[in-house]
């Protein structure tokens, strides 16, 4: 579906946003973009939708080279979440829906730019209405939403075409949990739809894990790491956390290989890597030795191990299917 | 061309359910209506008729130029807003001609705004102000497709000045500038009888007097046949020149944007 070799995009300012990338992302994919605030994700996505032709490389998306398509895609759908700045103030840019219009006219909007048959409409929009819990929306106008009525409209208003592609840009800014949890929901619905190829950028990992099965992490333009979020954790193991409490002093540790401890008056938390040493032995030692109130162990976050290959750099390049 | 159509239909229905709105609108056109009105009764005093134009030409000059002038007022902003915010890059991905988009859907909320700002202004000013009526109705008829032409015209002015925000930081500047030209060189403040020749002649050469004055010409009958035609044909000229304009503008600026990142 999207094939990139060797792509790369420079601005005449002479930004390079995307440096020498290569990605393939097969039909039905679910691919998170992971990378900090300027990494080059909007870059590529906006490379991917031919807003920019590239400076080199070859790109096709759906077979065509995006930025000298012939007609204009109906069949790929772009959410734009991210906050921007217009000059005077930081307001949430609505890409998608036109605020002036109340929502049900904008659902009627995306009926004739798509042109989509009135029966097939009028079905898919009783599905989404439930899915996304919006029903009670219509009749309001886009600007009176909240951040997250708006995204789950602005969510509904892009699936009601059924695109083949969809791409969400940062959806989850700014908005709370509740309304996160409903938007989570029916992306994990669409992420099973093995007719949709959804690319999500985030830079809030937890998001793309319950969603994505394949995260690629993009720094500075490159990509840094392309592959499942279990891989991710596996060649990535971080350290251990275990945090003991004890009734009265803790013991001394001798010589164990940890990374290293704190101590307060009554609980130790300890960093190990447990394929140097397994939880299982510090915790035999510990009730041997001491009089141990509560144990609790962490394993690392995708988070952390994130953070971890931004520290390290471009020293994790992987597989490039 | 059904589809655009429908989106002018869309921004209509839009208004019909916030129509309410409207009334603080028709009290806004019907307020300056009475200054400019005020103004020219005292000019005018006990006189009937000035260098050949009567008081109530000028009255019905004013209601024109001044009502359409209301209800074609539209969010000027718009274009730099979506630039601004970089989602005028979804814009294109849409398969629709954005600009014909635009049109339509701000023809549908300015036809919304005649029906029902426009004319129950021009219906209270009936009862207060010596209107005149129209010269017959094929000049009517004409008169509304010269309106039309008229808002082209307006509209791809509006256009151009917008596209300036690929290039400007802000635009609002440049479109305080053009509304105070539109204003007074299309006649909605002076009527354009009162204008010095050389003015007249001047603006004889702009696309501003096909905004209003041409209507308003046409519905006093102050044309016959063959300047109707020429009129037209001045209005249909000045659309082609500002569509090419505004289409190169346009493409520069989106050219600009793919090359500089937006």
């Amino acid at each position: 579906m999207v094939v990139i070799k060797e792509l790369t995009k420079t601005f005449s300012r002479g930004i390079t946003a995307v440096n020498n990338i290569s990605l393939h992302i097969a039909r039905g994919e679910n691919i998170g973009l992971i990378g900090a605030n300027g990494a080059g994700k909007t870059t590529l996505i906006k490379l991917i939708c031919g807003v920019y032709p590239p400076t080199s490389g070859f790109i096709r998306v759906f077979g065509e080279n995006p930025f000298y398509r012939k007609k204009k895609y109906p069949h790929i759908g772009m959410v734009t979440g991210q906050l921007v700045t217009d000059g005077y103030n930081i307001s949430q840019g609505s890409a998608v829906l036109q605020d002036d219009l109340t929502v049900e006219l904008n659902m009627e909007l995306v009926r004739i730019i798509y042109r989509i048959p009135k029966d097939v409409y009028s079905k898919r929009i009783s599905n989404l209405l439930c899915a996304l819990d919006i029903s009670k929306l219509m009749h309001y106008r886009v600007s009176q939403l909240s951040l997250g009525q708006r995204m789950r409209v602005e969510i509904a208003s892009v699936l009601l075409f059924e695109p083949q592609l969809l791409i969400l840009d940062e959806p989850f800014i700014g908005i709370d949990s509740v309304a996160r949890e409903s938007i989570r929901k029916i992306l994990r619905e669409v992420a099973g739809n093995k007719n949709i190829t959804v690319i999500l950028t985030t830079h809030n990992v937890e998001e793309i894990e319950k969603i994505c099965s394949r995260v690629v992490f993009i720094q500075e333009g490159s990509i840094v790491y392309n592959g499942s979020f279990d891989r991710l954790k596996r060649s990535h193991i971080g350290l251990n956390s275990m945090r003991v409490v004890f009734n009265g002093v803790p013991p001394d540790l001798q010589d164990f290989p940890i990374e290293r401890y704190t101590v307060d008056t009554n609980s130790l938390t300890l960093f190990y890597d447990s394929g140097i040493v397994s939880s299982k032995d510090i915790s035999n030692y510990l009730l041997a030795n001491g009089d141990i109130k509560d144990i609790l162990i962490t394993k690392p976050s995708v988070e952390d191990i994130i953070k971890e290959i931004y520290k390290e750099g471009n020293k994790y390049v992987t597989d490039n299917n | 061309m059904n589809t655009y159509l429908q989106f002018a239909a869309i921004k209509f229905r839009n208004n019909m359910a916030y129509r309410f709105e409207y009334v603080m609108g028709i009290l806004s056109t019907l307020l300056s209506f009475v200054v400019y009105w005020s103004i020219y009764r005292a000019l005018y005093g006990t006189e009937e008729v000035v260098d050949g134009v009567t008081f109530s030409m000028v009255a019905t000059n004013f209601i024109i130029s001044l009502g359409l002038n209301n209800a074609f007022a539209k969010n000027e902003m718009f274009l730099q807003d979506k630039i601004k915010q970089g989602t005028i890059a979804n814009e294109l991905l849409k398969p629709v001609n954005f600009k014909l988009r635009m049109l339509f859907e701000d023809f549908g909320e300015g036809l919304f705004r005649v029906i029902f700002n426009f004319l129950p202004t021009v219906i209270i000013a009936m009862f207060f102000a010596e209107l005149q009526a129209p010269s017959g109705t094929l000049n009517m008829m004409l008169c509304i497709i010269s309106a039309i032409l008229g808002y082209i015209v307006l509209w791809l002015i509006s256009f151009i000045v917008q596209s300036w925000s690929f290039w400007l930081f802000s635009v609002w500047g440049l479109i305080t500038i053009k509304n105070v030209f539109v204003n007074i060189l299309a006649g909605a403040f002076i009527p354009m009888w009162f204008m010095p020749a050389w003015l007249r002649d001047f603006i004889k050469f702009t696309p501003f007097d096909s905004i209003y004055f041409t209507p308003v010409q046409i519905y006093l009958g102050e044309l016959n046949g063959y300047e109707i035609v020429i009129n037209f044909a001045r209005q249909i000229f000045w659309i082609l020149i500002l569509y090419a304009l505004s289409e190169l503008f346009w493409r520069r600026g989106i050219k600009k944007l793919v090359v500089q990142g937006g």
